[in-house]
């Protein structure tokens, strides 16, 4: 079932008297639980698409539809409102609350719902997150006083504290050195399966997009590759299979 | 709710400099507002005070009939009905004295003066206390000049204001003459004994002279009993506006009483004389009247007349008006380059914060949410500096209020040589309403701006 829907999608960016067509007619749907990888190189339109599912953003031309309903369609309350509880985010640059700890920033998009998590539900969820992504430790330490990976670890664990459908992660990790962003998409990964979470991350790193199970090639901001992984595996067996079965008929 | 006010004071503290400095002007703003306010309410406190020492009371009832020859005579014959008038305010009362007064032409040498003159009971408590005496032969202390007004002395005894004794050239412990009518309309002549002299209150218009009332009695021609105004002390002077009013209105109910001083109007007309009704007021204070020796339309029994010192003051409530408008000036330039201040700091914090702004927007809180925020945090700085502000103006008054001012000419203005501060709960009030409304009004713009931030484009500000 398709959590996600592009469909025909541009996205054009004015930049002075000019204009940048960030993304090109893009279409393609990720279903309810997919580990995702956007690849491509820098300007490929990996962060505009993201920006979209992600509703921050709206397409200048098509449609994105989130959980069944269209972006476009929808006011600013209530698109905050999907933000909040459909979507999680992870950044690049981490982006956590600097004046709050480790606890409030994980706990902060649970404050900023109707219905979220109260009380011993909601320490209870938290403190399991902390320990998932194994910051129990630092609970009462800001942002500052953690380093890269544990940031990163906090943002996951706040993307995932409103028990989102979909977790987007724009080049989680480019400001991590490759074992510590290896971890986290592991980490992320471990999440996906425990939680059944939809991940949909941005990568121009080779080996990290080999590690999703739905790989989204980009280029100049059309799609130039989509496919899964059980899918091209399964290809490659039938042809193996093809080819062998060839061979022994001769 | 809780976490915006989180963020918000979290978010004044990691910009602590920024915050002091706007924390900072505010507590400066509201440090000169408070002390001047208090300052002004002090000297208006305390010229009263000090007025109503020289006045002999807070509120002055006096009675006026008309001869059968068509003449005005300032008396109370019978004060039953005055008694009954201060039945319903006398938890308010301190104390209540009978007093006459005259304006008298003195006379000593070739030299001639026309003063006010009230006739007291030397043996008052508390009357020598209340005025200001300045050191004479017979007075070198108020112990000694107590025990002559008691002795024989005290009949003919005379305390004048010191600039009238100069005008006269008289010492102390010479003789002088008081010429003046009587209530019947005839001359006399009394002869009188200078005792001491009191420090000039010329500068608000106002002098006066004190006399025994037996003695000034006799030459009026007042009987027995008779006497020319009711004097009263009240415990609190915030309420002689309101005992005024319900003295005026049961005297109303059974007699004949002139019309109130109405304090909206203005003290002096265009042309600078005194309105009709402050004239009035000051004639029936003063011991004359104001039709002069006949009346247009004669009346039958007592009419009474009910002034308080409210109504004479109003050049002093001029100079506290003026004062409290220069202060809310001051108030407003500091709160005006505060606010300032507030708009360009907050459009920096935004600057600096874009990215952390289209975070919140993205993980889910909505634009109200941003813009309270910073609301919150502008509440906090103004209402931070005006709580330091307060506590400050708290110490300078301790301060200032305890540094002695000895025998200045400024002596009207203090308390036992002291300037005194009355904070007015509401002036402090209406204060902190105005500056806390003003601080988030300037911080409303930059907020607003900033709860309209698109989430994508605040994540690609890099900063």
């Amino acid at each position: 079932m398709a959590i996600v829907e592009l469909e025909n999608v541009t996205k054009i960016y004015p930049l002075g008297k000019t204009e940048v067509v960030a993304v090109k007619g893009v279409s393609f749907s990720i279903t309810r639980g997919d580990f995702i990888s956007i690849a491509g190189p820098s300007g490929s339109g990996k962060t505009t698409i993201l920006n979209m599912i992600g509703c921050i953003d709206v397409p200048t031309e098509g449609t994105v539809k989130i959980a069944g309903r269209i972006t476009s369609e929808l006011n600013d309350r209530e698109i905050t409102n999907l933000r909040h509880d459909v979507i999680g985010f992870i950044f690049q640059s981490f982006n956590l609350i600097p004046v709050l700890n480790v606890y409030e920033n994980i706990e902060f998009p649970l404050l900023l719902g109707k219905d979220s998590l109260r009380g011993r539900e909601k320490e209870e969820w938290i403190q399991f997150l902390m320990e998932e992504v194994g910051l129990s430790e630092w609970r009462n330490h800001k942002p500052a006083e953690l380093s890269g990976g544990q940031r990163q670890r906090v943002a996951i664990a706040r993307a995932l504290v409103t028990k989102p459908q979909i977790v987007l992660a724009d080049e989680p990790t480019a400001n991590l050195d490759s074992e510590t962003g290896e971890a986290i998409i592991e980490l992320m990964k471990k999440m996906n399966s425990d939680l059944g979470t939809t991940f949909i991350f941005s990568t121009h790193d080779p080996t990290i997009v080999e590690i999703a199970d739905h790989i989204i090639r980009l280029r100049d901001g059309k799609i130039i590759e989509n496919y899964r992984k059980a899918d091209r595996e399964a290809e490659g067996k039938k042809m193996r299979a093809d080819a062998d079965a060839e061979v022994s008929g001769r | 709710m809780s976490n915006v006010l989180k963020i918000s004071l979290r978010n004044l503290s990691r910009q602590k400099k920024r915050s002091f400095l706007l924390g900072g002007a505010i507590a400066f703003g509201v440090l000169i507002i408070t002390l001047l306010n208090s300052f002004t309410a002090g000297i208006t406190d305390n010229v009263k005070e000090n007025f109503s020492g020289i006045f002999g009371g807070h509120i002055f009832v006096s009675g006026s009939v008309v001869t059968s020859s068509g003449k005005v005579v300032t008396v109370i014959r019978n004060d039953a009905l005055v008694e009954k008038a201060l039945e319903p305010v006398k938890g308010y009362i301190r104390s209540v004295h009978k007093r006459s007064k005259v304006m008298a032409e003195l006379i000593f040498a070739s030299r001639t003066f026309i003063q006010r003159i009230d006739g007291v009971d030397w043996n008052e408590e508390g009357f020598l206390d209340s005025i200001p005496i300045v050191s004479g032969k017979l007075s070198g202390t108020v112990g000694d000049l107590k025990a002559t007004l008691k002795g024989k002395g005290g009949r003919q005894a005379i305390i004048l204001p010191v600039s009238t004794a100069e005008r006269l050239g008289i010492q102390v412990g010479e003789s002088l003459l008081a010429r003046f009518s009587t209530v019947t309309g005839q001359r006399n002549v009394g002869e009188f004994v200078l005792v001491a002299t009191v420090r000039d209150q010329e500068t608000f218009g106002i002098s006066n002279g004190f006399a025994n009332i037996e003695y000034l009695n006799e030459l009026l021609g007042l009987s027995d009993g008779e006497y020319q105004s009711l004097n009263i002390y009240l415990k609190n002077m915030e309420d002689i506006d309101f005992v005024a009013a319900s003295i005026y209105r049961k005297l109303k109910s059974e007699a004949l009483v002139e019309p109130r001083l109405n304090m909206d109007e203005p003290a002096a007309g265009k042309d600078g004389e005194p309105s009709p009704s402050r004239r009035r007021a000051m004639a029936s204070l003063m011991g004359g009247s104001f039709f002069g020796n006949s009346v247009p339309e004669p009346w039958k029994g007592t009419k009474y007349s009910v002034v308080t010192l409210n109504d004479l003051l109003s050049s002093v409530k001029d100079m506290v008006k003026v004062l409290n408008t220069v202060g809310f000036v001051i108030f407003m330039i500091l709160l005006g380059i505060t606010m300032v201040g507030i708009t360009n700091s907050f459009r920096m914090t935004i600057r600096e914060r874009t990215r952390e702004i289209g975070t919140m927007r993205a993980i889910g809180m909505q634009r109200r949410g941003v813009r309270n925020i910073l609301l919150m945090e502008a509440f906090f700085i103004a209402l931070t500096g005006a709580l330091i502000g307060l506590l400050l103006a708290g110490v300078a008054m301790l301060i200032l209020g305890s540094i002695p001012f000895g025998s200045s000419f400024l002596w009207i203005f203090l308390h036992k040589g002291k300037i005194t501060f009355s904070l007015v709960p509401l002036d402090v009030a209406i204060n902190l309403a105005v500056l806390l409304l003003l601080s988030m009004l300037a911080a409303w713009g930059p907020a607003r701006k900033a709860s309209r931030l698109e989430p994508a484009e605040a994540l690609r500000t890099e900063f």
